[in-house]
């Protein structure tokens, strides 16, 4: 694949914290079959964290922050079956949501649906860490309910 | 209705899981699911067995699913076996390398097992 070869870097907009939740509305709605609510601030315990590098005309991170219990609830609406907090598969499809919210949230970004590759999901357990950029930019934040589970998305930019 | 041998090949069990319940839910009869974690298992499973059907993701570590398809066009009987990609990755470049490399589907992440049944049923033979 040659994509970042031609790339040309996508200038950041403030619109895109509302792409974001267009796009975690569209993968809560298809995939887990809840609803979201975007609001303004949420007490998030981010006992888990999955991240998604961004590469190419747009070069970041995408990552979504949640408790172990709302991570559990995620994957069980995924799965459609019960899974406990414990359970290997809560990591896994918090990596997923993770993997499909950046992938449609680039799929709507003009000039990031072509030449902007997403990295395979990581995921971190454990809340103690802080994220330092190498490079400056632009840090996008938002926080939803899905049903009433509370997510915290952040998407990191360098310029 | 013939059950058909299912090769599902994605880097989290959790979607493989997910693949393989739309496939059910779109009214395919599944005799067996394969499952490999990437494309090199992949291609290390269809040596024991030859599926009906290959569902593929791209974005996968040690070999990524274009690879895949491409590769899978040299192995000896596997050529008539349909590939459809199930990927995030649903830029135009890609959908145009995917099935130049053979793949026959290409459905974007997330999705809903309608879009599922649309894209795998012309192409299962049951």
């Amino acid at each position: 694949m040659s994509t970042q070869a031609n790339a040309v870097a996508v200038k950041p907009n403030p619109n895109w914290v509302d792409v974001v939740h267009e796009s975690l509305h569209e993968v809560c709605d298809m995939m887990l079959g809840m609803k979201v609510t975007k609001v303004d601030t949420l007490e998030v315990v981010p006992d888990v964290t999955a991240i998604v590098g961004l590469a190419g005309s747009l070069c970041g991170l995408f990552s979504i922050r949640c408790s172990r219990a709302t991570a559990a609830k995620l994957a069980g609406k995924m799965l459609g079956t019960e899974v406990g907090e414990e359970d290997p598969e809560v990591l896994d499809a918090l990596g997923e949501v993770c993997n499909m919210v950046a992938g449609s949230f680039k799929s709507k970004i003009p000039g990031a649906a072509e030449l902007c590759l997403l990295s395979v999901p990581t995921t971190i357990d454990g809340a103690d860490y802080r994220v330092h950029p190498l490079r400056g930019g632009q840090c996008y934040e938002l926080f939803s309910q899905c049903d009433s589970a509370p997510v915290h998305i952040v998407l990191h930019v360098h310029q | 209705m013939t059950p058909i041998c299912a090769l599902i090949v994605d880097d989290s069990s959790v979607m493989r899981k997910i693949v393989e319940r739309s496939l059910r839910q779109a009214g395919i009869e599944l005799s067996e699911v394969m499952e490999a974690g990437n494309g090199m298992e992949a291609l290390a499973a269809i040596q024991n067995k030859k599926p009906d059907l290959i569902l593929s993701d791209i974005n996968m570590p040690s070999m990524n699913g274009l690879e895949f398809v491409k590769k899978l066009q040299e192995v000896a009987g596997m050529k008539d076996v349909p590939v459809v990609m199930i990927t995030t990755e649903a830029s135009e470049s890609h959908v145009v390398e995917a099935l130049s490399y053979g793949a026959k589907g290409y459905i974007r992440k997330p999705f809903t097992p309608d879009q599922v049944k649309e894209h795998v049923m012309p192409l299962v033979k049951q």
